[in-house]
């Protein structure tokens, strides 16, 4: 399935490049495909594990740069697992930034205690929680399914996003999320057991 | 839930999704492609090979201390002596015992000249 994934995105239109012919144009122009495929859907998925966009770009904008530079010489059937890789290793520098963040937070609000007047991320919405603009076009259902795969734990939503969406086979979503075959079979059957027990209604 | 059950379900599942990173707005698009443009231009450029302009340097450097210290290595080259009579003339010079028998050279020509008396 990934190498079906990678000649998907390699037969895909590229631009003209006037070096065209010389292996490092040949390089360039097969990374620039291969970006172009898979970013809306890494956007996504980053977009599944932070809960706001802004972030989510950041971090697909910081995953693209490491790819780029440390893979990009790597043969091209191995990217799509590098790439995730990538992906995941900055989703989870997110979360233990996340986690200090709250931690301190927590910290200095018990010692200066609380004001909500005064704090500005008491305007700020939250993030986990989806606009109803956001997802009109896509319906109630679409919307469900952006909550549930939310509150999936991070690592029940890598699973089922690289297995189900992405088409990675179990190796290559090991090798991605850096554990074990039998990690990602057990991750994949309870995010699919959750998310069918959250999406019953809408799903049928 | 049956197994074609489970793959028309993921199979829904999975048409959302990919159509919900298809409806992406324009500004997410852009922003996308800035960096992903941004990261192709920062993928470091391939470098020439750094042998090859050292191995260049250093036989220029070598044909050029050949070409400035060759005159130096070679002898300059001394006008030939002249040939022909040098090694008889240097033991005519020697022999100091035979200076009169070349002095009177012209004599001893004349009586060789001479026919046998008796």
């Amino acid at each position: 399935m990934t190498h079906t994934l990678a000649m998907h995105w390699m037969d895909s239109d590229r631009p003209a490049n006037p070096r065209a012919g010389t292996p490092a144009a040949r390089n360039h122009d097969a990374l620039d495909a291969f970006l172009r495929g898979i970013e809306r859907r890494a956007l996504r998925i980053a977009e599944f594990g932070v809960g706001n966009r802004e972030d989510a770009l950041d971090i697909v904008q910081d995953c693209m740069l490491a790819f780029v530079r440390n893979y990009r010489d790597k043969p091209a059937t191995d990217w799509p697992p590098l790439f995730h890789r990538v992906l995941d290793s900055r989703l989870l520098d997110f979360h233990r930034r996340h986690q200090v963040r709250s931690r301190w937070r927590g910290w200095i609000e018990r010692i200066v205690g609380r004001d909500d007047d005064n704090d500005p991320l008491a305007n700020v919405a939250d993030p986990r929680v989806p606009l109803p603009c956001q997802h009109v076009a896509d319906g109630e259902t679409a919307m469900a399914l952006d909550v549930a795969l939310r509150a999936l734990p991070n690592r029940q939503r890598q699973a089922f996003l690289l297995r189900i969406w992405e088409g990675l086979d179990v190796a290559d979503t090991a090798r991605a999320m850096a554990c074990s075959e039998g990690s990602v079979k057990t991750h994949l059957s309870r995010a699919m057991t959750a998310l069918r027990a959250r999406l019953e209604q809408h799903h049928g | 839930m049956a197994e074609h059950d489970e793959d028309t379900w993921t199979q829904r599942i999975r048409q959302q999704l990919d159509t919900s990173a298809r409806d992406l707005d324009a500004a997410t698009l852009s922003r996308l492609n800035q960096a992903r443009q941004a990261a192709l231009q920062a993928a470091p450029k391939p470098q020439p090979r750094r042998w090859l302009w050292q191995a260049t340097f250093a036989s220029a450097f070598s044909l050029a201390m050949a070409i400035a210290i060759w005159p130096r290595l070679v002898p300059e080259q001394l006008p030939a002596p002249p040939t022909g009579t040098l090694p008889e003339d240097f033991t005519m010079l020697a022999g100091s015992e035979n200076l009169e028998l070349y002095e009177e050279l012209d004599f001893y020509a004349w009586l060789d000249a001479q026919p046998a008396s008796g």
